[in-house]
């Protein structure tokens, strides 16, 4: 059970880290705000064509947030040498990834929980169904930061990573952000709950593949 | 322009594109061996 | 200096060539059976040949993508260079299949459908594959280190192995519509209601594109043997001469 605390710790420590990092958290909630403010105008003002985009436009700002994040996370480690010392520990390399894996989750899912309220008070969502919503964000933030967090470290070394992250990420996400996008507007447009959990489903299986795949393959992405 | 070719025409053009891209592909298997070659004579 | 070895890089072995041979025989058949043999279809006319060329190419890139996947584990497992020549060769074959069906695709869809684009299935899928096979590349060109080349471009290939399963399930369910069998256009399997004249064309030229795989996958990698030799055995390359897969 020392492997979950050291988990819990590097998460703790990762996820306050970027929250005291005040400069990306203020750009990051800046970012997603800008994304939700120019897809309004760009598409409004009709009712009906901002709640049609509303789910779309809410993981598109989650999925910008979410790469910068996620590319911040390494950022602050390398540039500091913190990282090779890191991974000197005595610890599983698998750890070292769940643990920023989880704060990258979690900082997601703020962001998330922020973004909702506020897509769904510009975009019109109706917010009826929001257990199961915050369930799709808590899935599909969790499947989007594994590739995130997992493909950050794999770019960390090289040179034009922070083109190649979202170059390298986008084929890979895809399913993630069409079942996240049309699971949410099951759940505030359609109401089909049957569906929605149709593409909870996909997301759950997404996540689950992953975690195996990412956290086994992490040992190899770090070594030099 | 696209509309004034008929049905073979689309096949010519599949076809082709088949040719090229297994004669491209030959090319440069071509020029890689004769790549290494060379290095081996240096 | 000494002559750098007492044998040169062989030649195209005997075999090898005549598998080419061959090879491009086989495919002249196939070209003619789906050119010539083949009757028009019922919907299609004569546009049903594009779909040989088409549907066989798709089928062996995903081939391609597996070998890579697979060659990639076996680098992971044993660290052997060699291993990693196998895996950028079938990689290498995947990009030229996808980058085939891509437009082999999109040369199907305008004029059966009307439009070159239109979010098809198996369209979006190859596009995917295609994108994810770029990456590939682009990664393997920003690292010079040929081992963390080999196994980063491992773990790269095996995260693109286990996302088209999830690439296929969302391209899928984008459209959510189901389109009429005899307009499946991109065809990534054989229908039902094709006839069984039809169906033989088709395996014969999956045949044939598997055995073109086969054989660009066995030059490739003659060369690339031959390049690691040289690698190693030149202790230090000659003066900026870096070989980069």
């Amino acid at each position: 059970m020392t492997d979950l605390l050291y988990i819990t710790t590097l998460a703790r420590k990762d996820f306050l880290q970027e929250l005291r990092s005040k400069a990306a958290t203020v750009a990051t909630i800046f970012f997603a705000s800008t994304v939700l403010l120019i897809l309004a105008f760009a598409l409004g003002p009709s009712q009906a064509a901002l709640t049609n985009a509303a789910p779309g436009v809410l993981w598109v700002a989650l999925a910008f947030a979410g790469i910068i994040s996620a590319a911040q996370s390494y950022q602050n480690e390398l540039e500091e040498g913190a990282f090779e010392q890191l991974l000197m520990y005595p610890i599983p390399r698998a750890t070292i990834f769940l643990g920023k894996l989880l704060a990258n989750w979690l900082y997601m899912t703020v962001l998330g929980a922020l973004l909702l309220p506020t897509t769904a008070l510009f975009f019109k969502m109706d917010l009826s169904n929001w257990p199961w919503l915050v369930l799709t964000i808590l899935f599909g933030t969790l499947g989007f930061a594994l590739i995130a967090t997992f493909y950050a470290a794999l770019t960390s070394n090289l040179r034009a990573r922070e083109s190649l992250l979202p170059v390298l990420m986008f084929p890979v996400v895809v399913p993630i952000m069409l079942a996240a996008v049309r699971a949410t507007g099951e759940l505030t447009r359609s109401g089909n709950l049957g569906w929605a959990f149709d593409w909870l489903q996909l997301l759950i299986g997404f996540d689950l593949v992953y975690l195996v795949v990412c956290t086994a393959l992490f040992h190899f992405v770090t070594e030099s | 322009m696209f509309d004034s070719l008929g049905h073979w025409g689309w096949v010519a053009i599949a076809w082709a594109e088949l040719l090229i891209a297994y004669g491209g592909y030959l090319f440069y298997l071509n020029w890689r061996s004769r790549r290494v070659r060379d290095e081996d004579e240096a | 200096m000494q002559p750098s070895m007492t044998h040169s890089v062989p030649r195209q072995p005997g075999w090898l060539r005549a598998f080419g041979l061959m090879t491009l025989v086989l495919f002249a058949v196939g070209t003619v059976l789906a050119l010539i043999v083949s009757p028009p279809d019922v919907n299609q006319g004569d546009l049903i040949r594009i779909m040989y060329a088409h549907v066989s190419v798709v089928w062996v890139g995903f081939l391609a993508v597996l070998m890579a996947a697979v060659f990639g584990m076996l680098y992971l497992w044993r660290s052997k260079p060699v291993d990693d020549v196998w895996a950028v060769a079938s990689a290498e074959m995947a990009l030229v299949y996808f980058a085939l069906a891509v437009f082999g695709g999109m040369t199907y869809s305008k004029p059966t459908l009307g439009v070159f684009w239109d979010w098809d299935a198996r369209l979006t899928l190859t596009a995917l594959a295609f994108a994810l096979l770029v990456g590939y590349f682009v990664v393997r060109g920003l690292i010079d280190d040929p081992q963390q080349r080999a196994r980063v471009s491992a773990v790269v290939s095996i995260i693109i192995l286990a996302s088209l399963p999830f690439n296929w399930m969302a391209s899928e369910w984008f459209r959510s519509i189901h389109p009429s069998k005899s307009f499946d256009v991109t065809g990534g399997g054989i229908n039902d209601t094709m006839a069984p004249i039809f169906r033989w064309i088709l395996l014969f030229n999956v045949l044939v594109a598997a055995l073109i795989f086969v054989y660009f996958l066995l030059e490739r990698v003659r060369i690339g043997r031959a390049e690691l030799k040289l690698e190693t055995e030149d202790a230090a390359p000659a003066a900026g001469e870096v070989i980069r897969v």
